[in-house]
């Protein structure tokens, strides 16, 4: 795209403009790197979220994966991805974990997905970066989950709180 | 990747009655011609594919504004031109090398050969159904998105992520 002579066309103005930085929509080419851009970020979650000096997991067994059992075939779903919307799953073991140790883990998570933002300058929509958590005891209190990712519209570092939706146990 | 190129160009050449403007003409125009200019296209189109060096100069796209639903608007890049068709030819080529070498996990879902954005969302209902019937997992989803994702990978990162295709 660089080089290219590019013309904005609107309903009010047309436009020339200099092309910086990023790929056209709807070109085969930019799907593909939307989806090596997205096996990035399931590489970088993959990675562990507490001591940055661990090995990066294989994609066959993620840590943190929720063990998903079909036809007697055992996969561990950590992360989805449709071209730049991307879900992590943290799954912890009730019977080895409290629920303050699970809590770190998420927000280890939280500050993982954060740094890679800095590192290469893409901005998050803090209203549609959501954390929903699932099967918390009704009497356990559930902290802010914080991190500082970089924001396309101070083009800097930002402060976030996250978007909380909690699931609570009804039993 | 000539003979798929020269399939797709003689193809394209015979397909319609295509456009000639003062800023540049449509492949189908060659048509009409003798023969011995699309073998010189054709030349030239090699040459730029083995040199892996485009034309400058001749690119040249269109951003058109297209209304959202919700709000706001997106745009969409149209391009036509010499490069935009070698650019097709080449993402082809290394879009076969991608899925031949199984380079993508399996939980990436979008334009992946019988994959789709369903697969996701009944992996991602089942999950969810799971882990509230048998209670037995904390269970947190962590969902990302990245602003203006398209418009913010630069050239390094889109070439980091090449390299980790051995392209």
């Amino acid at each position: 795209m660089v080089n290219r002579a590019n013309k904005l066309v609107t309903d009010l103005f047309v436009a020339l403009m200099q092309y910086k930085c990023g790929l056209p929509q709807g070109s085969g080419f930019s799907v593909e790197i939307a989806n090596l851009y997205a096996m990035l970020l399931l590489m970088w979650w993959n990675m562990d979220q507490i001591n940055p000096n661990c090995n990066i997991a294989p994609f066959s067994s993620p840590r943190h994966g929720f063990p998903f059992i079909a036809g007697g075939v055992l996969m561990p779903i950590s992360s989805l991805a449709y071209l730049d919307d991307a879900k992590h799953f943290i799954a912890v073991l009730k019977q080895t974990h409290t629920c303050a140790e699970f809590f770190k883990i998420v927000q280890g998570y939280c500050d993982l997905l954060a740094d890679l933002s800095l590192v290469i300058k893409m901005g998050r929509n803090v209203k549609k970066c959501v954390l929903c958590l699932y099967n918390i005891p009704q009497t356990e209190p559930v902290p802010e989950f914080t991190s500082i990712a970089w924001s396309f519209d101070v083009q800097g570092p930002r402060y976030y709180k996250s978007c909380n939706s909690v699931q609570r146990l009804r039993r | 990747m000539y003979p798929d190129l020269i399939k797709h160009l003689r193809k394209n050449a015979a397909c319609g009655n295509g456009k000639a403007r003062a800023t540049g003409f449509g492949i189908p125009v060659l048509g009409h011609f003798p023969k011995v200019f699309l073998d010189t296209y054709i030349l030239k189109c090699k040459l730029q594919m083995t040199l892996q060096l485009l034309d400058t100069g001749t690119e040249c796209s269109l951003r058109i504004c297209i209304g959202r639903p919700c709000s706001g608007v997106r745009p969409l890049t149209i391009g036509h031109d010499d490069n935009v068709f070698l650019n097709g030819i080449a993402q082809q080529a290394i879009q076969k090398e991608i899925a031949k070498h199984n380079m993508l996990p399996p939980n990436v879902f979008s334009y992946q050969k019988g994959k789709g954005c369903g697969d996701a969302t009944i992996i991602d209902s089942i999950v969810k159904e799971i882990a509230l019937q048998n209670n037995n997992f904390y269970l947190a989803e962590l969902s990302d998105d990245a602003e203006k994702m398209f418009d913010r990978l630069y050239m390094e990162i889109q070439l980091a992520l090449l390299l980790l295709t051995g392209t």
